[in-house]
C-alpha cells in the first residue's frame, strides 16, 4: 500500500510538472497579452516598460524555468492585477470554493445514494418514475438557466432567500453565509445528484440480483440487512468512482454558478484572470487545481481498498 | 476498524454538509432579507452598490480597470472635479489659470487638507503624483497617455503648483477631472519604482483625501467606504456605502430588484424593462460622453475613400438599431461631441441618414460595380471587409447588424470574433482590421484633437487613420484658447469638418441607466459625475 501511494505521487508530481509546462506555454503563446500591456490607453513605451516590469521580454523557455524555480521555493508569484502574492488570492478564494463544493457534494451523496437504492428496490414504481424525471432534468438543464431561474424564482419574485455573494456586507438584507449558500449549492446539486442517483441504482440493480444477495436472503438475513449490509457495500465502489469524478469537477470551481451567484471562488478568479490575461493567478490556479484533482483521485483509489478487500495494490 | 471509522468519518462529513445547508432554511432567511427586501426599509442608513471585479485603489496603476473607476473617486480627490453641469470645478485646487502664452497652467491648492491619516496634504504630494508616478515612462502609468502635452510640474512654495507644456493645453482642468487622483507622497515616494507593487496600499487600506475611506475589504467579495473625518468638502449624508463585487449583470439586476443593491448602472438595456415596473426603484437616463462608431481603416484603400466611407455609413439604419439594440436608450450620433456638452454639442451637423440607394450610388462614384450574386465588385474582386470584433458588451451583436447592413448593398463583411485582449491586440495595436465597432469614452469636453489629429495616427488614438491639415489647425487652435465663446466657435467649426471628412462611421450615443432605490436621491447625471458629487447623495423622507 505504502508503495502505491509513494508511486502515485510521484506520478502524480511528474504529471504535474509535464501540465505545468503545456499551459505555461499555451498561455503565452495565446494572442493577446495581459491587460495592463493590451490597453488602448497605452503607449509603445508604456507597454515596454510594463513587459520589462512583468519579465516578459525574457524568452518563454526562461520564464517557465524562472517560475518553476520559485513554486519549488513556494513562491506562485505576484498577481498582475491583485498586486497579491498569487499563494494569499488562491488562499482567499479556495476554501469558498471548498465551501461550496463539500457541500454541493454532501448533498448529492445524500440524497442520490439513497434515492438510487431505493429506485432499484422499487424498479418501476412511483418513486423511481419520479426520481428518474427529476435526474433526467439535473443532468439535461444547463446549470446557466437553472442559476437564472433559481434567483428569479426566490429572490427576485418570493424574496427568500439572497441572489448573490457570500455575505451581506452591510447595506442589503441577507444575513450571513449560510443563506447565500442555498442557492448555489441547490443548484450544484441539482446538477451533480443525479450522476451519483444514476450510478447508484445501476449498480444497486446489479448486486440486488447477484449470487452473494441471494445466499444472504437464503442465510435468513432480513430485507434490510441484505440491502444496506450486502448489496450497498458491494456497489459503493462504482458511486465511490463517480464521487470523485464530482469532487475533481466541483473542486476546480463551477465557473458558472460562482460568476451568476457572484461566490467568490477559485472558478470566478480562473476566469477573470484569464480575461485579463493574469499569468501568476492562471499558473497557480491550474496548480493547485491540478494538485487538488491527483490528490482525490488517489484517496479514491485507497478507498476502494477500504471498502473493498478485494482491491490489492500489489 | 480503519473501514468503520472512514465511514464514519464519511458520513459525518456528509451529515455536516446537510445539516450546515438546511440550517441556513428559508425561516432564518426570510427575516433577514426581507427587512431589505423592496430597498426601502434601509435602517442603517447604509447603501449598497456592485462593481464588477476586484478593486485596484490606486487608478493610476496599469491594472486598476474599470470596476476601480466606479470607486476610487470616493476615496480619493483631483485638483478638479466635475460639478453637475459637467464642468470643471475646485476640488484639490481652488482656482487655476494660464501664464507664458498658454505654455502654464497654474493650480492654486486649498489649503488645510488632510489625508486620511490626518497628515497634511501639499504641492509635495501634487508634484509626486505626476512627475513621480504619471511621467515616470518607466512605470507605465494608467492614462498616462493623456498627459503626454506636460512635461513637468513644479512648485511655487506648498500650495501652488504649475504644470508646463510643451504647446497650449486648454482642457488639462477638464483632463484633471477625469480618473487623476493625487496620490499622498509620504506613504508611496518611499516605494519608488516599486510602487505598483504596494498591495497594502492599491488593494486594502489606500489613504486619499476624498468624502469616504475604506473601512473594509473582503476580496471577491465586497469593499465597504465610511465617511473620512478629515474630508475638506462638504460632508456627504450617506454614512456607509458597501460595493458589492457582483460579475454578472443579470444577477446586477436580481439585486436591485430584491432590495439588495440601492444604486447601480444597468448596460443591458434588455433587463430594464423589469426593472422599470417595480414601484420601489428610480430608473433613470442620463446622457454620457460616450459615442459608438464604425472605425474603418483609411490607411489601406477604399477605406481611405470618402465617399466609401460614406456611402457605408449610409447603409446603416442607426434608429433602428438604437431601437433593437439600446431598446431606444441612446440617440444618432453625428459627430465625436455628445450631446451631454450642451454647450459645445451641434444637432445640426451633417448626418448620414438610412438610405441604401444612395450608399450604392456612392460606391459606385468610388469605382465599385454591382456584380454577380448582387455584390459590389472594387478591381474586379468582391468587396469584402476584415471585420473582427471583440465578446464585450454588445460590440457582437453591433458588428453583426452592420454586417446585415451592409450585405444589403452588396457589400460583405467577415467578422471574426475574439476575447477582448486578443481584439485590441490586433485591431488598435496593430491596426490589423478594415472596419470594427468600437467605442470611445472621453472627458467633458470639445477638446477631440488625441483621436482625430494626424500627429496621432502612428502612436495614438488616432486609431482610423485619418486626418487633414485643416481639421488639425482647428483643433490646434481649441487648444490654445480657454475662452468659451471662442470655444463654441471653433467646436462648432471642427464638427463641421469633421461630419465632412468621415474619419468613422458615428452610430450613436448610449444613454446611461442608473437605477436607485426610490428612497435614495442621486442627482440625475452620469455615474462619473455622480460620485464627484456624492454629497448630493441622500435619503427622501
Amino acid at each position: 500500500m505504502t508503495r502505491y501511494v509513494v508511486r502515485r505521487v510521484g506520478l502524480g508530481v511528474m504529471t504535474l510538472l509535464i501540465m505545468s509546462l503545456i499551459v505555461f506555454l499555451l498561455i503565452n503563446a495565446a494572442p493577446g497579452g495581459p491587460a495592463a500591456i493590451v490597453n488602448m490607453n497605452a503607449t509603445a513605451s508604456q507597454r515596454a516598460a510594463l513587459e520589462k516590469l512583468y519579465g516578459l521580454q525574457q524568452p518563454v523557455i526562461e520564464r517557465y524555468a524562472s517560475w518553476l524555480w520559485s513554486v519549488l521555493h513556494g513562491n506562485l508569484g505576484v498577481s498582475y492585477s491583485l498586486q497579491q502574492p498569487v499563494t494569499q488570492v488562491i488562499g482567499d478564494y479556495f476554501p469558498n470554493t471548498a465551501l461550496l463544493a463539500g457541500a454541493a457534494l454532501g448533498l448529492s451523496i445524500l440524497i442520490g445514494v439513497p434515492l438510487g437504492t431505493q429506485a432499484a428496490i422499487g424498479r418501476g414504481r412511483w418513486l423511481d418514475r419520479l426520481a428518474s424525471l427529476i435526474t433526467m432534468m439535473g443532468l439535461s438543464v444547463p446549470d446557466y438557466w437553472l442559476a437564472i431561474l433559481a434567483i428569479l424564482v426566490f429572490s427576485v419574485w418570493l424574496h427568500l432567500l439572497p441572489a448573490s455573494g457570500m455575505n451581506a456586507a452591510g447595506g442589503g438584507g441577507g444575513g450571513g453565509v449560510l443563506p447565500h449558500m442555498i442557492l448555489p449549492v441547490g443548484v450544484l446539486t441539482f446538477v451533480f445528484m443525479p450522476n451519483v442517483f444514476v450510478i447508484a441504482k445501476a449498480s444497486m440493480i446489479e448486486a440486488l440480483q447477484a449470487d452473494y444477495t441471494r445466499t444472504a436472503r437464503g442465510k435468513g438475513a432480513s430485507e434490510r440487512r441484505v440491502v444496506y449490509r450486502h448489496a450497498l457495500r458491494n456497489a459503493f465502489n462504482p458511486v465511490l468512482s463517480v464521487i470523485g469524478l464530482i469532487t475533481t469537477v466541483l473542486i476546480g470551481g463551477d465557473a458558472i454558478v460562482e460568476t451568476v451567484f457572484a461566490w467568490p471562488g477559485i472558478g470566478r478568479l480562473m476566469v477573470e484572470a484569464t480575461s485579463q490575461r493574469d499569468y501568476p493567478v492562471m499558473m497557480g490556479v491550474t496548480i493547485v487545481i491540478g494538485a487538488s484533482v491527483i490528490c482525490i483521485n488517489i484517496i479514491v483509489d485507497i478507498l476502494y481498498g477500504l471498502l473493498d478487500p478485494r482491491v490489492r495494490y500489489d | 476498524m480503519i473501514q468503520k471509522s472512514s465511514i464514519a468519518l464519511l458520513s459525518a462529513s456528509l451529515l455536516l454538509g446537510g445539516v450546515l445547508t438546511a440550517c441556513g432554511g428559508p425561516v432564518s432567511v426570510t427575516r433577514s432579507v426581507h427587512s431589505a427586501a423592496h430597498g426601502v426599509a434601509n435602517t442603517n442608513k447604509s447603501i449598497t452598490m456592485e462593481t464588477n471585479g476586484d478593486v485596484n485603489f490606486n487608478l493610476w496603476n496599469p491594472n486598476a480597470f474599470a470596476n476601480s473607476d466606479l470607486v476610487d473617486p470616493l476615496i480619493f480627490s483631483g485638483l478638479t472635479k466635475d460639478n453637475l453641469e459637467g464642468l470643471p470645478s475646485p476640488d484639490l485646487a481652488t482656482s487655476w489659470h494660464t501664464a507664458d502664452h498658454g505654455l502654464e497652467w497654474v493650480f492654486n491648492l486649498r489649503k488645510g487638507v488632510r489625508w486620511q491619516d490626518g497628515k497634511p496634504f501639499t504641492a509635495t504630494d501634487v508634484l509626486y503624483t505626476f512627475n513621480d508616478v504619471v511621467l515616470n515612462p518607466k512605470l507605465g502609468a494608467n492614462g498616462a497617455s493623456n498627459y503626454s502635452d506636460v512635461t513637468r510640474v513644479t512648485a511655487n512654495g506648498p500650495y501652488q503648483v504649475i504644470f508646463h507644456l510643451k504647446q497650449p493645453w486648454s482642457s488639462l482642468p477638464a483632463y484633471l477631472t477625469y480618473f487623476a487622483p493625487i496620490l499622498p507622497a509620504h506613504i508611496l515616494a518611499k516605494e519608488g519604482a516599486n510602487v505598483w507593487n504596494d498591495a497594502q496600499f492599491s488593494t486594502q487600506h489606500p489613504i486619499g483625501t476624498g468624502p469616504y475611506e475604506v473601512q473594509s475589504v473582503q476580496p471577491g467579495q465586497s469593499i465597504t467606504l465610511v465617511r473620512n473625518p478629515y474630508y475638506f468638502g462638504r460632508k456627504p449624508s450617506i454614512p456607509k456605502i458597501v460595493f458589492q463585487i457582483i460579475p454578472q449583470e443579470t444577477t446586477v439586476v436580481s439585486d436591485l430588484l430584491n432590495g439588495d443593491l440601492n444604486f447601480a448602472e444597468v448596460n443591458d438595456p434588455q433587463l430594464v424593462s423589469e426593472l422599470k415596473s417595480d414601484p420601489s426603484l428610480t430608473v433613470s437616463r442620463v446622457s454620457e460622453q460616450i459615442y459608438y462608431d464604425i472605425t474603418l481603416n483609411g490607411r489601406e484603400a477604399p477605406f481611405n475613400n470618402v465617399l466609401v466611407r460614406r456611402a457605408l455609413e449610409y447603409a446603416i439604419n442607426r434608429p433602428a438599431i438604437i431601437q433593437g439594440l439600446l431598446k431606444g436608450y441612446g440617440q444618432v450620433a453625428n459627430g465625436p461631441i455628445a450631446p451631454i456638452q450642451k454647450y459645445f454639442y451641434d444637432p445640426h451637423v451633417m448626418s448620414y441618414p438610412y438610405d441604401p440607394a444612395k450608399a450604392i450610388k456612392l460606391l459606385e462614384a468610388a469605382g465599385m460595380k454591382k456584380g454577380p450574386g448582387g455584390k459590389m465588385y472594387y478591381h474586379g474582386k468582391p468587396f469584402t471587409i476584415n471585420m473582427p470584433t471583440a465578446q464585450y458588451g454588445f460590440l457582437v451583436p453591433l458588428t453583426e447588424l452592420v454586417q446585415q447592413y451592409w450585405k444589403a448593398i452588396g457589400v460583405t463583411a467577415n467578422i471574426h470574433v475574439m476575447d477582448f485582449n486578443s481584439w485590441t491586440e490586433q485591431v488598435v495595436l496593430k491596426h490589423d482590421f478594415g472596419a470594427m465597432t468600437a467605442w470611445w469614452v472621453a472627458p467633458l469636453t470639445p477638446d477631440v484633437y488625441p483621436y482625430f489629429a494626424t500627429s496621432t495616427i502612428n502612436s495614438g488614438y488616432n486609431i482610423q487613420g485619418i486626418g487633414n491639415a485643416r481639421l488639425d489647425a482647428l483643433m490646434t487652435q481649441l487648444r490654445e484658447t480657454t475662452n468659451l465663446a471662442q470655444q463654441k466657435r471653433l467646436a462648432d467649426a471642427i464638427q463641421v469638418e469633421i461630419a465632412k471628412l468621415e474619419p468613422m462611421g458615428f452610430l450613436f450615443y448610449p444613454e446611461e441607466i442608473d437605477v436607485t432605490s426610490r428612497n435614495l436621491y442621486v442627482p440625475p447625471v452620469n455615474y462619473d459625475i455622480a460620485l464627484d458629487n456624492v454629497a448630493d447623495w441622500h435619503f427622501k423622507s
